[in-house]
């Protein structure tokens, strides 16, 4: 079920993603947002879809999912509380690539990423604050996927 | 017992009987096992220590305690890397299996007395912890939190799964299981274990962590814990090196200064962060 819930700018900066936003960076990103609650294998986002938005995630839990030619859906990642699903928005071609789908009931903060880009166009601030936060969630997850290259739990050695 | 007897006594293998064997995994058995017929049981193992176990005719190994049972009954937790452990990954019950110790330091538990603790495993890690959670359990504190994280390759590979599910209803213990990668059948969490590390709701500076699992993953939880605010001091590890004689002679499991046998196999971290980052070692 989607509800279109305007969003308050405190609530943004009380997510781990968006935390300690400036508050006039969370004003005008807050006219960008609305409240989505999607049921337990709804999908927020769909490969090869146009990426027009992105989310923060309030409660609940996203799987990252890739479809794997004879092995079906492969959650390669799960996103929780406070963290963000979606930098594709971000760049050229701006589709998808992956699927993310709700592994039980969430409420999210849901951005239009086109009025995003354009509040970003118009107050060099707020791309600041949200490219760093955006890299730093993608570091953390390539820093993820290099340690489990390692095969972690396999050989100690 | 003559001189002689006493000085061999630590090298010499106690007869034990396993009484029981269970599947943990594809690869990982516990064996509960007791002293055989007319033989002393050997001392009490204390959290984090381990025995030396033999495969007659194979060889002896280092393999941690998982567990204590009644009637001076002992558990491992094997995981099948290689000829000796594939060969005790093979016993069964009513099978003898050789046992020597207990040996080394084991997991300092005063240091947790008033404070929050976050036991953090990987893999067949989980071993050595679970007397610690077994005693944290038992020994319940009011206001302390007790986080335990998990990390496994696969939920297949998850070990303990029966335990983690009681001790996800016992008071006062959280427990949060991850796995590199899964199909929709897991609704649990994905990723590395690290990521768990940022959703703990523990007072950081007051908590001790308590670590174990293969050496890059001790590595970077300890990073990790420390980035959330825990004093590194406060943080223990288990290491694990190729070890013969267990009693401090041989030097096989020396790493940099330190034997793991004599003065480990828990460390605090400090004592082993600079050891983990050189290459040779
Ligand atoms: C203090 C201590 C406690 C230990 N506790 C346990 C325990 O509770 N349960 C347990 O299963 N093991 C434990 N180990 C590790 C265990 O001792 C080794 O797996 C064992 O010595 C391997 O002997 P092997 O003859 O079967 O294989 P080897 O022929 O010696 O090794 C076969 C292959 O496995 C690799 N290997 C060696 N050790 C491991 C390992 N731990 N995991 C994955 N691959 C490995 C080797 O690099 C080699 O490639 C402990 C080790 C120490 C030092």
């Amino acid at each position: 079920m989607n509800q279109n819930i305007r969003i308050e700018p405190s609530r943004l900066a009380a997510t781990r993603f968006l935390s300690g936003l400036p508050e006039q960076s969370a004003t005008t990103l807050s006219a960008c947002a609305r409240e989505i609650t999607i049921g337990r294998g709804g999908f927020l986002a769909h490969e090869s879809r146009t990426a027009d938005e992105f989310f923060v995630i309030e409660r609940g839990l996203v799987a990252i999912e890739l479809l794997a030619p004879g092995r079906g859906p492969l959650i390669v990642a799960t996103v929780g509380k406070g963290q963000l699903v979606g930098w594709s928005w971000l760049f050229s071609p701006r589709i998808w690539h992956f699927d993310a789908v709700a592994l039980e009931l969430t409420q999210a903060i849901a951005f239009d990423a086109e009025a995003v880009r354009q509040a970003c166009d118009a107050d060099p601030e707020l791309r600041h604050e949200l490219t760093g936060r955006v890299a730093r969630a993608m570091s953390l997850r390539l820093e993820g996927i290099q340690i489990q290259l390692l095969d972690l739990y396999g050989s100690p050695s | 017992m003559s001189l002689r007897d006493s000085i061999a006594a630590p090298m010499v293998p106690v007869r034990y009987r396993v009484v029981e064997r269970r599947r943990e995994t594809h690869d990982t058995v516990t064996l509960t096992s007791v002293p055989d017929a007319g033989v002393d049981a050997l001392e009490e193992p204390r959290p984090g220590q381990f025995h030396m176990l033999s495969a007659f005719g194979v060889g002896e190994v280092p393999i941690s305690v998982s567990g204590v049972g009644p009637q001076g009954g002992i558990e491992h937790t094997v995981r099948a890397v290689g000829a000796n452990t594939e060969a005790l990954d093979a016993l069964s019950a009513g099978d003898a299996v050789g046992v020597r110790g207990p040996f080394g330091r084991g997991w300092h538990l005063d240091g947790a007395a008033g404070m929050d603790v976050v036991v953090l495993a990987g893999g067949i890690g989980l071993a050595p912890l679970r007397p610690v959670i077994q005693h944290l359990i038992e020994q319940r504190e009011e206001n302390r939190s007790v986080r335990l994280l998990v990390g496994a390759r696969r939920s297949e590979e998850l070990s303990f799964t029966s335990d983690l599910a009681a001790w996800s209803e016992a008071p006062g213990i959280e427990v949060a299981v991850t796995v590199d990668s899964a199909t929709r059948e897991w609704s649990g969490r994905v990723g590395v274990v690290t990521n768990l590390v940022e959703d703990l709701d523990v007072d950081a500076p007051r908590t001790v962590a308590f670590v174990c699992g293969p050496e890059v993953m001790m590595r970077f939880s300890a990073r990790a814990l420390i980035e959330f605010g825990l004093l590194p001091e406060k943080i223990q590890l288990s290491a694990e090196r190729n070890m013969k004689c267990a009693i401090a002679h041989c030097g096989h499991c020396q790493y940099g200064p330190l034997l793991i046998c004599r003065d480990g196999p828990v460390f605090d971290y400090p004592e082993l962060c600079e050891l983990m980052e050189v290459r040779e070692l």
